[in-house]
């Protein structure tokens, strides 16, 4: 096969795992908001599709590198570049074969476990345990562990902060309305932030750190007032019985996790959309060795990703989201926006440092965290069985499949 | 993997259901022991079927919740406490049946002075339990917020209010016990025994609600 058949190749690859991460993953993403009615299915839909859109676009590159040259180093294969194309190939076959292999099975594995595991296998397959980069693997393995603990603590520490300073308050709306503000400027900085800085590269425009630090913290500024006047219409009846002002409170932080929802949206496609661009940036990355040509990534790589996701949630993940979103309704919207940041910080902060982590662990961790404060009714802790089985499973068995793929296609095209 | 395998259905929602069956064998206690003083045995068989079938009812929501709480579910409560709570709850319509049930066993002689004191005594134990019940409707808004704050005040005022009206209900059930022994004179010894089990097994109602009520102080101190 030419290169450029490689590459059309994993593009459609590519674009079918996008696909499926819009259709299925995006649902584990904004359930929680939909579950707790802060925002309505369409809304949902909408919020999800240009967030995604962009965390994957402005900070998608991160992570997707990582995937393309961070675990197996493309210049070992400089010799033999088509080698390294056909792998990146077969990575992504094999991820796509095993999620949905599993998905059938009735299995909760994870797509980017798939694809890091993919990459060991076909560069084990092709140059032996010397090619991995193991330090790299290890870090992500790591971060695997740390994420959804990190989530968990982050989320712990809000919801213990909502529960002290709102919930048990005397006067809990009065509160609510004072502290909401506060919250959606920390968030907004830290999305702002983020999308600034390494962020416009695509755009020329390249902020130092302190420039999209200090334009960050100007509008979010400007969002703390927004928010001041929203929320300050919102009315207080404090002639309602104490009980009687919750539903008031959740309104507050209804509004509260329509942010939070972006945020959420946006980390998640900045990070997995790597597991469908990842190893097409790695194709590219090689035709461009054997073509002598510099290594910079177009940017129509990233939107194959950007636009597989959309396309995937618009045909059939607002069904997922649905269905998702009925099921979750112990998730208040208090309790929801204290799960969400954790979860979307964790997994933004993780995108920017370029690890691979799942989402929805991550989310799974923040949840537990909000429980430990004592925020949920009950939880089923034998989630976390099956996380731990699901990556004990999906790393050797996405190496396996995905060496064997590699030996497939290079016995048809390359012998 | 979707994130709703991680949630888990309340155990609050069927404590409440079962609270409201639990009621209902309680609420029968005065119109029990109504027909029992003028008595009418068909009546006292009929009402204590009913009991009977109410109990039958909480058991079966008991099961329900006991099934539903594997060591896997993490929960704002411990574990030990719901556990607590439904077998207290469960003791109140145990005990209730048990009322009527010996009811059923044999009319025997009513002394005069008791009949002027029983409906005052059982009155008070129902009472017992409809307080009892308030507090257990609270622990949804309990948890809403989060266990503190105003909301955990007044539960806790709910909870003194269970300790004061069960600690007249003792006080009731001495005197009434002391009545029965000064006219034992006057019945056989089955009826005797008989009485002193009616009316300990109708304190025991009290009791068992305020058992379950001490059970919700421990989940606020918590």
């Amino acid at each position: 096969m030419s290169p450029l058949i490689v590459i059309l190749l994993s593009a459609a690859f590519g674009f079918y795992m996008a696909w499926n991460i819009g259709a299925n993953d995006v649902a584990n993403a904004m359930g929680t908001s939909v579950g707790a009615r802060s925002l309505s299915f369409r809304q949902a839909i909408i919020v999800a599709a240009i967030f995604e859109f962009s965390g994957a676009m402005l900070v998608g590159n991160h992570v997707s590198l990582t995937v393309a040259k961070g675990i197996v180093n493309p210049s070992a294969y400089s010799r033999q570049a088509m080698v390294f194309a056909y792998g990146m190939l077969a990575t992504l076959l094999s991820a796509a074969l095993w999620v949905n292999m599993a998905t059938k099975l009735g299995m909760p594995v994870s797509t980017t476990h798939s694809i890091v595991g993919g990459v060991i296998g076909f560069g084990i397959a092709t140059h032996g345990l010397s090619s991995i980069e193991w330090g790299k693997v290890v870090t992500i393995v790591l971060s695997w562990i740390v994420s959804p603990i990190s989530g968990g603590i982050i989320s712990f520490v809000i919801f213990m902060f909502i529960s002290k300073k709102i919930l048990s308050y005397d006067k809990p709306v009065v509160a609510a309305k004072k502290y909401a503000p506060f919250l959606a400027f920390l968030v907004s900085i830290i999305l702002v932030f983020s999308m600034l800085y390494k962020g416009l590269k695509n755009l020329h425009l390249n902020f130092s750190f302190f420039h999209s630090l200090i334009i960050a913290f100007i509008i979010s500024t400007i969002f703390y007032f927004v928010i001041y006047r929203i929320v300050t219409n919102i009315p207080v009846d404090s002639t309602l019985p104490y009980k009687k002002r919750f539903p008031q409170v959740e309104r507050v932080f209804a509004i509260l996790q329509v942010i939070t929802a972006s945020y959420m949206a946006f980390s998640h496609g900045a990070n997995d959309v790597a597991n469908a661009v990842g190893p097409l940036m790695g194709a590219v990355y090689a035709a461009k060795l054997t073509a002598h040509q510099h290594l910079a990534m177009p940017i129509w790589v990233l939107s194959v990703g950007a636009v597989g996701i959309v396309t995937g949630l618009s045909m059939y993940g607002y069904k997922v989201i649905l269905v998702v979103g009925r099921k979750i309704t112990d998730m208040t919207p208090s309790r929801g926006f204290a799960a969400e940041f954790g979860a979307a910080t964790t997994v933004l902060v993780c995108s920017k440092m370029g690890l691979p982590i799942s989402t929805t662990h991550t989310l799974v961790g923040s949840v537990i965290g909000v429980g430990l404060a004592r925020g949920i009714d009950a939880l089923n802790l034998k989630v976390l069985k099956d996380i731990v089985i699901s990556w004990l499973l999906t790393l050797p068995i996405a190496a396996v499949l995905s060496a064997a793929i590699f030996f497939a296609l290079e016995g048809l095209f390359l012998g | 993997m979707s994130i709703f395998d991680l949630f888990r259905k309340s155990p609050f929602i069927a404590i409440n259901e079962m609270m409201k069956e639990v009621i209902e064998c309680t609420n029968r206690i005065p119109e029990l022991y109504n027909a029992f003083i003028d008595g009418d045995q068909d009546e006292v068989e009929r009402i204590a079927k009913e009991i009977s079938d109410h109990e039958y009812q909480t058991d079966k929501i008991k099961d329900g919740i006991r099934q539903s709480l594997p060591h896997s579910i993490f929960m704002p409560v411990a574990r030990g406490d719901i556990l607590q709570i439904i077998t207290s709850m469960d003791a109140i319509a145990d005990k209730s049946e048990d009322v009527g049930v010996l009811m059923t066993f044999k009319k025997i002689y009513v002394p005069k002075e008791i009949k002027s004191k029983i409906k005052e005594f059982t009155g008070t134990v129902v009472n017992v339990v409809e307080q009892s019940k308030l507090v257990i409707e609270e622990l949804e808004a309990l948890r809403e917020a989060s266990f503190s704050g105003p909301e955990a005040k007044e539960v806790v005022s709910l909870l003194n209010k269970v300790n004061e009206m069960e600690h007249k209900t003792d006080i009731m059930q001495y005197n009434l016990t002391k009545i029965v022994i000064e006219n034992s004179s006057e019945m056989d010894c089955a009826s005797l025994i008989l009485w002193l089990k009616i009316i300990e097994a109708t304190g025991d109602i009290a009791n068992s609600a305020e058992k379950m009520c001490n059970r919700i102080r421990l989940i606020i101190s918590q």
